[in-house]
């Protein structure tokens, strides 16, 4: 396309699609334990606030990740009438496979899952790829990343030990009023930070033993 | 989706940078900080200051 120019992209941003709820936190604190213990930036759509622009918002948030993670693990039903699957991980996995496809984009995106083979029911579409398989365990996402991301001298059970660490700061971040929800744009900023800070401080002691 | 695993050769983002990228404000940094040096490595934190303490005296000698 005459004059179209490929947005910048940070190649140390990782968008996270994930589902929001309760049943998730663990495996939402484990993703960003992980992915700011390999020296990696989760971003989110929970940046993004609700009311205009939210569509051009979520794929120039993509647009400007080099990676993605999208977690396809949550098939249910969303409780509450009416009852009905949640399609935005799927539709924001699509967004970004389109993106990876354009000419001259590099940009890499992953495919979670907690059971084996149920990606062939769910979505056909990928048949052929092999998502990674969680478990829906914390010690599944660490060994998810580190086959999905790999940074020399980083392993799955030190992303284990930084999720261990993160834990009680998040229940602390909710008690002391930091923020209400892990899942909105306090918690995910305060998550992210506190880990990164976590990861900065391993990485010191680390480098001075 | 990407066959290979992603060799990541930046280094670790600055905790100033990634506040800036996601909005957050010096004093909420300033906040988690401690809040993080307080819930996961207080001993640390002690073991600086006993550092520093220690520091003090020879100085003073």
């Amino acid at each position: 396309m005459a004059g179209w120019k490929t947005p910048a992209s940070n190649p140390a941003d990782v968008f996270l699609n994930i589902p929001f709820d309760a049943q998730h936190e663990r495996l939402y604190l484990a993703l960003i334990a992980g992915l700011t213990g390999l020296g990696l930036t989760p971003r989110s759509v929970l940046e993004i606030p609700p009311p205009q622009n939210r569509l051009s918002r979520l794929i120039a948030l993509i647009q400007a990740c080099g990676s993605s993670v999208h977690d396809l693990s949550r098939v249910q039903l969303a409780p509450g009438k009416p009852r009905c699957p949640r399609f935005n991980m799927p539709f924001e996995a699509g967004l970004a496979v389109a993106w990876a496809h354009m000419p001259h984009v590099q940009h890499r995106w992953f495919v979670f899952e907690s059971v084996n083979y149920r990606l062939q029911k769910s979505l056909s579409d990928l048949n052929g790829i092999d998502p990674f398989i969680h478990s829906g365990t914390v010690e599944g996402i660490c060994s998810a990343l580190t086959r999905a991301f790999f940074r020399e001298d980083v392993t799955a059970d030190d992303l284990v030990k930084k999720y261990r660490k993160l834990r009680p700061l998040a229940e602390n971040l909710k008690r002391k009023g930091h923020t209400k929800h892990l899942f909105d744009v306090a918690g995910f900023r305060g998550l992210v930070l506190a880990s990164q800070r976590i990861a900065l401080i391993d990485r010191d002691i680390a480098t001075r033993t | 989706m990407t066959a290979k695993p992603f060799r990541i050769v930046t280094p670790f983002p600055s905790m100033e940078n990634t506040a800036k990228k996601l909005g957050a404000s010096k004093a909420e940094v300033v906040r988690i900080e401690k809040l993080v040096d307080a819930v996961v490595y207080p001993a640390r934190k002690a073991s600086s200051g006993r550092r520093l303490a220690a520091a003090r005296k020879r100085a003073s000698r």
